[in-house]
């Protein structure tokens, strides 16, 4: 009964979440811009509010743009449930290993793209070509940071990848810190933050996630745009329980779990403040800037796991 | 484009099945017969010996689909008296043609910009002008995008030209004049004689 509570919990955490740690950013980053902004709660109402909408389909659509929402948010439900968030207990998932994790990833990106390239606005190809583009030098970077834990842990399991990098000694740490940083690089490129992408934007000609939903609206713009927010937690939540793997519990007692889901939250809103400081204080990169940032994740990985071995 | 979409997904589902097969063709080979093999494989998962990583596809597609059909179902009763319209795709104003829309040369583009100093793309410009006096209003212009082929300038033109070079210099000890052949058999007595001696 308890392991279903847990099952259950690891399921919608995500998704339950997801909208509030965008909204915080949003929150954020208004006040660096000395604006209030909206509640943190917003995004919320914005998905009720579109959920609510009647919707317009181009009549050029073909299966694909109708069917790319529910793909790209089932992807997302099922990275959620797999990843370590709060618990140990389900480390015999199969789901969760690091390529599985890293290819339903590309798998989502894949059917994004499509969809964006499927009615045959321009815009929606330019910005389908960029995020493949970006997609395709991101991936490098993302793997290889994950792969130096994988290599120290012997296992690409995500939580054998915890469970090892949490009995490394302090000495061996400044290679796992290497990793975060190119992981980090990795993760704003793939979320669409600054300075790849601008979260927020409404001009055509700059925007590369934005440009390619842009033909949504009602509830597909809504999945679209809450697969968007899960992406984004599921890549918090790897960043600070691969590279910070303190407080997962592995009991299934009521305290135990509460603590762990407490600690979980604390690691991911400190992440979630470091990106919004990022968002707010640089400039969004030209696009042929960018390979510049992600080679040097890629070498920032490269290096980790050379000290890793 | 289809049949070979289809073959990748047949491919990458039963992978382990295909694994298996292959693993046990290698296996049943004289020269394999003691080595272990570096992985498992079986229909339902793929798995490295020491447990570095194990991975089930049928699982992955099984999840993927059994999802997508509760998210499908979920959203679908939930928002169940929603309308949906047709309308034209944005057009910014100006009517679309399928002139507009994204080519594959469009969409390779910024990657083909990206890795510019391996691929060496070159480009073309032909203009005409409606007065090739003036040179102001163009009357057409056409523009022809190339890219070297990787491979043949990488790896099969230097191997060919490798094998030339040593093709030339076997050409001139093997010239064909059997006075020169009889030169190398007397070279080579003289040489196992000194040998010898």
């Amino acid at each position: 009964m308890k392991s279903a509570l847990i099952w259950t919990i690891q399921i919608i955490l995500i998704p339950v979440l997801s909208p509030l740690f965008t909204g915080i950013i949003r929150k954020i980053k208004a006040g660096f811009q000395n604006r209030v902004g909206a509640k943190i709660t917003q995004p919320y109402y914005d998905f009720w509010k579109l959920f609510q909408k009647d919707e317009v389909i181009s009549q050029d659509a073909s299966w694909v743009f109708k069917f790319a929402p529910y793909i790209i948010f089932a992807v997302t439900i099922m990275i959620g449930a797999s990843v370590p968030l709060f618990t140990s207990i389900f480390s015999f998932n199969l789901l969760s290993d690091l390529l599985v994790v890293v290819y339903l990833i590309a798998l989502a990106t894949f059917f994004l793209a499509l969809a964006g390239m499927d009615v045959g606005s321009p815009f929606g190809g330019f910005a389908s070509s960029r995020e493949m583009t970006m997609a395709a030098l991101t991936e490098g970077g993302l793997i290889s940071s994950l792969l130096a834990l994988a290599l120290a842990a012997h296992s690409t399991n995500l939580f054998s990848m915890v469970h090892s990098a949490s009995s490394l000694s302090i000495i061996s740490f400044p290679p796992v810190l290497l990793a975060f940083f190119a992981f980090l690089i990795a993760m704003l490129s793939e979320t669409a933050h600054f300075p790849f992408d601008n979260p927020a934007t409404h001009l055509e000609l700059t925007m590369i996630h934005e440009a390619m939903i842009l033909e949504y609206s009602g509830k597909r713009l809504a999945l679209m745009e809450w697969a968007a927010a899960n992406k984004f937690l599921i890549f918090l939540a790897l960043g600070v329980n691969m590279f910070f793997p303190w407080g997962l519990t592995a009991s299934s007692e009521s305290t135990a779990i509460l603590t762990a889901l407490f600690l979980f939250l604390l690691k991911v809103l400190i992440l979630c403040l470091l990106v919004a400081v990022l968002e707010s204080s640089m400039a969004k990169f030209r696009f042929f800037r960018l390979p510049d940032l992600l080679l040097m994740s890629f070498i920032l990985s490269v290096i980790a796991i050379i000290l890793m071995i | 484009m289809a049949a070979l979409a289809v073959l990748s997904l047949f491919f990458g589902l039963f992978s382990g099945t295909v694994a298996h097969l292959l693993s046990e063709v290698v296996h049943s080979l004289p020269v394999f017969n003691s080595t272990e093999a570096a992985f498992t494989a079986n229909a339902s998962l793929f798995k490295f010996n020491d447990n570095f990583a194990s991975v089930s596809l049928p699982l992955i597609f099984v999840s993927l689909v059994s999802v997508t059909a509760a998210v499908f179902f979920l959203v679908h009763i939930l928002t169940k008296s929603r309308k949906v319209r047709l309308g034209c795709t944005w057009d910014c104003g100006t009517h679309l043609t399928p002139r507009m829309e994204i080519t594959a040369t469009g969409f390779s583009r910024s990657i083909i910009t990206v890795f510019r100093g391996i691929l060496q793309p070159t480009q073309q410009y032909q203009i005409e002008y409606m007065d090739a006096e003036i040179r102001y209003f163009t009357k057409a212009n056409r523009v022809r995008l190339e890219i070297k082929d990787m491979y043949s300038s990488y790896f099969y033109s230097p191997m060919q030209d490798l094998v030339a070079k040593i093709s030339e210099y076997v050409k001139q000890i093997q010239g064909g004049n059997i006075n020169i052949y009889v030169l190398y058999i007397f070279m080579i007595l003289i040489a196992l004689l000194l040998l010898v001696i």
